[in-house]
């Protein structure tokens, strides 16, 4: 055990420098992911301001249960789980479609033009975004305005239950699609270019090379962020969702964090249910995750634990 | 003995002394205190004359944490949860009643001495509240309520909620009345006739609209008399939108809203954008809040976008609500309040309530709304105010102050000064006045304040009544989402039949509570 003890210090030691690129990473999850985590202790307790979080008296599950007796917040966990799925189904394969498609094409310059473009919306704010949204989509909006003149009458895009949440999905992958793709170009770039020579050599044509040399290739990137993105399942976009949705649009578009965040910020706080949402929503997240990790493997793909 | 006496003399002496010394120094303010305080429209504040002229007054100074009106409740709610209050603390207490006995009971706020004859002009505000007694916890008082309603006429004191119109469109499709009374019946046809005419030559003229939050009660939910969330009806609390009344509300707004008579962006629409859609002249009706500062902004930037827009061209419209009498509200009589951080010392607290108390009073409400003696006014010898402002060229007095600036009025509201405020006109004032004077004639109905379920914190009402804190988002939803009367009814009967178990608790205690006697 000593000895085991003794070589990791050397192996640090060692790599001395390497281990002190780790130390701002972990600075940054102990203090912002860690040390929050003692106030998780508020989901099991009735949050007193005198008595501070480890004063406050413990009420066992009673906020789990209030929480679970609230249609609301059942609302929000079943809107949450939909949109997140339908970003995952139809936003996902986008970024890998897009990396491929612009990994195609031969013009240098007209292929980084067109990853500017694609680039550029992931760095608007979802308020700027949900503006141009409003002034697009909006009842008196562009399209609206053109629907009419044309005589084919208004559609009310905004608050129309029907059409939500692809709004949130497509605005979403309009914003992000670009983004997404740099990790996948990357994945592709690190291809040894002997095997689509090779493959040319062979008489492969794109579509062949494509199948057989560049999916091979970054497959394994892609599972790693479905798995991410299946750990983020839960997540389904606050900043989107709370600057695009209306109270017309809450039974198919109201989320946990935006239902976290009316319930402590704009009305009566109450820490300890507000708490409990949260712990619920990580504990259901992790479960995603770990399942999304294990079907991977069982599939013969790397996870990442 | 003697010995005894005279150590005892001396020691008194000496106490005297020490207190005279103490009092001194704290009149003569020479410790200087800063307090943080939370408020709106900083800038402005920063280069108030005005300010300077306390922080000198009073040896003080002030580190301003800036609020607006988006995030003004959200950051109050932080900072009292985190215990990062500023010294004083700016809330809006209005129908936060559970919060304020939370959080006060939980030690959040420090307690403010009794007013006495220390602060007399407090204790006058006080004297006057109607509401006074409720903000005593445990014979505590927490909090400064701002008062409202200074104006002695106004009683009860009723809200100033009102449609105004534009009167040169209705006499351009004819349906003009010369009182600017109308029926509910004729409101609604005029509306149409906005849209269908287009009096004011737009791609599209919108029939009524209303500010932001106001949605979706404004438009025949609040005047079907429903709005209070509980009750009494029969002997006993009812929750309002479960009464067939509240129903009824809903269907009227749903049918103006199909009709296209509602404005179709009203349920998305932010707080002003109905406003600035008047403003433009591509809206005829408007509701809203229809204070002095609010009326005089709209029209001012009414005439200032469109110069064949005249004053008179817009008026306040008295209509009848959908059951076919005059409607109002009795209102709070505070809006907001300060509230203090329990670790600021009993001396720092006590300076700053001179500070209200001189606030409070005629010089301090001199200050606030005309500015500095000697240079914004002087006294003449037969004890009048004289203004002196500046004059634009039309000679009308220029105020030089912002009055946005909210920290000038944390002691009261300037209700009084505002419908007599020198520089604005007379049609602004006139108009603001005949809405507040209408709804005091014989032909009203006044809906009371319920000031107990107001000031209710029982246990089972602090803990579920939140849940029903959807119950608006929901009435916007089956107006906007439904399709026919039955569908809405189908609907609405689903959500109430959901918040059934919760406002059956909350009902039985507040019955249990409030009418056991």
């Amino acid at each position: 055990m000593k000895a085991k003890i003794n070589n990791l210090l050397s192996s640090i030691f060692e790599h001395k420098y390497i281990y002190l690129m780790l130390v701002p990473g972990l600075a940054f999850l102990l203090v912002f992911k860690y040390f929050p985590m003692y106030g998780i202790q508020l989901a099991f307790k009735r949050y007193m301001l005198n008595e501070g979080i480890t004063g406050s008296p413990w009420i066992g599950l009673e906020n789990f249960l209030y929480i679970w007796s609230e249609p609301a917040f059942w609302r929000a966990f079943k809107n949450t789980i939909v949109i997140s799925l339908m970003k995952l189904g139809l936003g996902f394969p986008i970024g890998i479609i897009l990396a491929l498609l612009i990994n195609e094409l031969k013009m240098k310059k007209y292929r980084r033009f067109l990853q500017t473009i694609y680039t550029f919306p992931h760095f608007l704010s979802w308020v700027i975004v949900s503006g141009i949204i409003f002034n697009f989509l909006g009842n008196t909006g562009a399209l609206n305005s053109l629907l009419e003149n044309l005589g084919l009458g208004q559609i009310n895009f905004l608050m129309n239950k029907g059409i939500f949440r692809y709004l949130l999905v497509y605005s979403e992958v309009w914003k992000e699609a670009g983004w997404s793709t740099i990790l996948y170009l990357a994945a592709i770039a690190g291809i040894d270019p002997t095997l689509y020579e090779a493959a040319t050599v062979d008489g492969a044509n794109r579509w062949h090379k494509i199948k057989y040399i560049t999916w091979p290739g970054i497959q394994n990137i892609v599972v790693i962020m479905f798995i991410m993105t299946v750990g983020s399942i839960m997540v389904a976009g606050f900043n989107q969702v709370f600057n695009l949705y209306n109270e017309v649009v809450y039974d198919v578009g109201d989320i946990i964090s935006t239902y976290v965040y009316r319930i402590s910020f704009q009305q009566a706080p109450d820490y300890g249910v507000s708490t409990a949402v949260g712990l619920f929503n990580g504990v259901v997240n992790f479960m995603l995750l770990m399942i999304a990790n294990t079907v991977a493997k069982k599939f013969g793909k790397s996870g990442i634990i | 003995m003697k010995k005894k006496i005279v150590l005892l003399l001396v020691s008194l002496l000496l106490v005297s002394f020490m207190s005279t010394a103490v009092m001194a120094q704290d009149e003569n303010y020479e410790k200087e205190y800063t307090y943080v305080i939370n408020t709106m429209n900083v800038d402005s504040l920063l280069e108030d004359p005005r300010l300077d002229l306390i922080k000198e007054k009073f040896n003080v100074d002030f580190e301003f944490r800036p609020v607006n009106w988006g995030n003004w409740d959200e950051k109050v709610r932080i900072w009292t949860a985190s215990g990062d209050m500023p010294d004083v603390m700016w809330t809006d207490l209005q129908n936060k009643f559970t919060e304020y006995v939370n959080w006060a009971s939980q030690g959040a706020y420090k307690p403010i001495p009794k007013f006495g004859d220390k602060y007399p002009n407090l204790q006058a505000i006080r004297d006057k509240l109607k509401s006074d007694d409720y903000w005593e916890i445990n014979g505590e008082l927490y909090a400064m309520p701002v008062p409202m309603g200074t104006v002695d006429w106004r009683d009860p004191l009723v809200d100033t909620f009102n449609f105004i119109y534009r009167v040169d469109w209705a006499k351009e499709v004819g349906l003009f009345n010369k009182d600017h009374e109308y029926s509910w019946d004729e409101m609604v046809e005029m509306a149409e006739a906005f849209i269908e005419k287009n009096p004011g030559e737009n791609r599209k003229t919108i029939g009524i609209g209303g500010i932001g939050w106001a949605w979706p009660w404004f438009a025949g939910l609040r005047q079907t008399h429903q709005m209070n969330t509980y009750t009494v009806k029969d002997g006993e609390y009812v929750w309002a939108p479960a009464q067939p009344e509240f129903l009824a509300g809903i269907k009227e707004t749903k049918k103006l809203y199909d009709q296209g008579i509602i404005w179709e962006d009203q349920p998305i629409a932010n707080n002003d954008a109905a406003k600035n859609k008047f403003i433009a002249g591509e809206l005829g009706i408007y509701f809203d809040n229809i204070s002095v500062g609010d009326y005089s902004g709209i029209m001012n930037s009414i005439t200032a976008a469109d110069k064949n827009v005249e004053l008179a061209d817009v008026s306040p419209m008295f209509v009848t609500s959908p059951k076919g009498n005059y409607f109002a509200e009795e209102i709070l009589d505070h809006w907001s309040a300060t509230i203090y951080n329990p670790e600021m010392s009993d001396a720092k607290l006590a300076r700053w309530l001179e500070i209200e108390n001189y606030m409070a009073g005629k010089k301090g409400q001199r200050l606030s709304t005309l500015g500095i003696e000697g240079k914004d006014y002087q006294i003449d010898e037969n004890g009048e105010v004289e203004i002196l402002w500046e004059k634009d060229e039309d000679g009308n007095l220029i105020n030089p102050y912002d009055t946005g600036v909210r920290f000038f009025q944390l002691t009261t509201m300037h209700d009084e000064f505002d419908l007599n405020n020198p520089n604005l006109a007379d049609k602004i004032k006139n108009d603001v006045k005949s809405i507040l004077r209408r709804k005091l004639e014989d032909d009203v109905y006044v809906k009371p304040q319920p000031y107990e379920v107001t000031w209710f914190a029982g246990d089972d009402y602090t803990r579920y009544n939140s849940r029903l804190g959807d119950t608006m988002a929901e009435v916007s939803d089956v107006i906007v989402s439904t399709n026919s009367m039955e569908e809405l009814e189908n609907k609405w009967q689903e959500y109430i039949d959901s918040k059934r178990d919760t406002v059956d608790i909350i009902l039985e205690e507040l019955n249990q509570e409030l009418l056991k006697e």
